[in-house]
């Protein structure tokens, strides 16, 4: 169950829970599936908020989850509009840049774990019992 | 700005929040009086305490009373997480995301302000909390302006910034967020940086601290963290670097280290 703002809801989304307007009377019902009519609907009645069956938006998820593919991605999107514009092309360079640390940066982590995962298993053989 | 006079149930802030602004306009306030008043509200007190013994502040020993937390994290600290804790509740009624996307700012631009070597990183954090006050009250309190500016944005694919400017006369959350600052008597550096946070050259006092949060929020649209109404990285102004004294290979890095700190944040911790 995932609470969304109106602006998130997208067609196809199921309502976990009746949408109710300010007097709290039931406009949608439980189980109903959204539609971009409906959302529309629902703007116009003041909601701003519905609660959805499932997880669909990635909203609060954990920082950094998302692979450098999608964050490559997500900033093509993100910086579109600004592709004409020298100071936003640098910024966008900036977290390009940023997701190449970031993976050199797990490479090292995933190295130096395995190198210490190693002796701490034969310091593990080795050690006399009782 | 007449229609935001319609607001049905204008948010005010506690109490305990009010007294300490106009208290520490005062010269001669001492710790206990602070503590004392801080104390006198339990939830208040109960979430100061909670953030100040959180991962964010990284003290592992229990910071268990408001004078401790006063003496160990400082008073700046402090008087910020009343301010904060003063305004949880209202943020998580906005839009769905917009909480954590204000967290996020908040910690960029405490790492922002590290980074220079600025005296006070905290404030730049309740700046950076602070900064989309308008948008809550926008769509908590202004259902049919917000309805109105979100369907504009749909409309122009545009952000919703930009939205919210064509449908309420050139003014936006940055003006609505500004003037409930004014009603609280907020004081001017967080205004501005409330006010002036898309565009730091239009700040009169407090640029510096108006270019962090500016950049903060950059940096927190870009990583994609939370969400404030578009998944638009908005316009960085080009003399906003320059003037933190920050060059362009500065950024990955700082990126990186706002991105590991968000990483190792619970946002849960700061919504009790």
């Amino acid at each position: 169950m995932q609470r969304l703002s109106l602006e998130q809801a997208q067609a196809g989304f199921v309502l976990a829970k009746p949408v109710t307007d300010d007097k709290d009377r039931v406009l949608v019902g439980e189980g109903t599936a959204l539609s971009d009519a409906l959302i529309d609907l629902l703007r116009r009645r003041g909601v701003t908020s519905v609660t959805v069956a499932g997880h669909p938006v990635q909203t609060g998820e954990p920082a950094g989850s998302a692979t450098p593919a999608q964050r490559l991605a997500f900033l093509d999107q993100a910086f579109a509009r600004h592709r004409d514009d020298p100071v936003m092309a640098q910024f966008k360079e900036a977290f390009i840049e940023q997701i190449r640390l970031k993976s050199l940066r797990l490479e090292a982590e995933a190295q130096a774990e395995a190198q210490l995962a190693l002796p701490q298993e034969s310091a593990g053989n080795a050690e006399p019992s009782p | 700005m007449k229609r935001v006079g319609m607001v049905g149930t204008l948010p005010t802030l506690p109490g305990v929040a009010r007294k300490l602004i106009a208290m520490v306009e005062e010269d001669h306030v001492s710790v206990q009086e602070i503590g004392r008043l801080i104390a006198s509200d339990q939830v208040i007190s109960a979430r100061v305490l909670k953030i100040v013994n959180s991962a964010f502040y990284g003290f592992p020993g229990r910071i268990s009373t408001i004078r401790h937390a006063l003496v160990l994290v400082g008073f700046n600290v402090v008087k910020g997480l009343v301010l904060s804790a003063s305004v949880v509740d209202m943020m998580t009624k906005g839009m769905s995301g917009l909480w954590e996307h204000s967290l996020g700012v908040a910690l960029a631009s405490a790492c922002v302000a590290r980074r220079i070597n600025e005296p006070d990183p905290e404030e730049a954090a309740v700046a950076g909390l602070l900064h989309d006050l308008g948008k809550v009250i926008l769509s908590v309190g202004l259902t049919d302006v917000f309805a109105e500016a979100t369907a504009e944005r749909d409309k122009r694919r545009s952000s919703l910034f930009e939205a919210e400017r064509a449908v309420m006369g050139g003014l936006s959350h940055a003006d609505v967020g500004a003037w409930l600052a004014r009603e609280w008597n907020l004081p001017v550096r967080l205004r501005e940086a409330i006010e002036h946070h898309h565009a730091p050259s239009h700040a009169r006092f407090e640029p510096r601290l108006v270019s962090i949060v500016h950049v903060g929020n950059a940096i927190i649209h870009g990583l994609d963290f939370g969400f404030a109404g578009d998944r638009l990285v908005p316009p960085l102004e080009m003399s906003a670097l320059p003037r933190l004294g920050l060059t362009w290979p500065d950024l990955p890095p700082l990126i990186d280290t706002i991105e590991r700190m968000l990483e190792a944040t619970d946002v849960s911790d700061f919504a009790l």
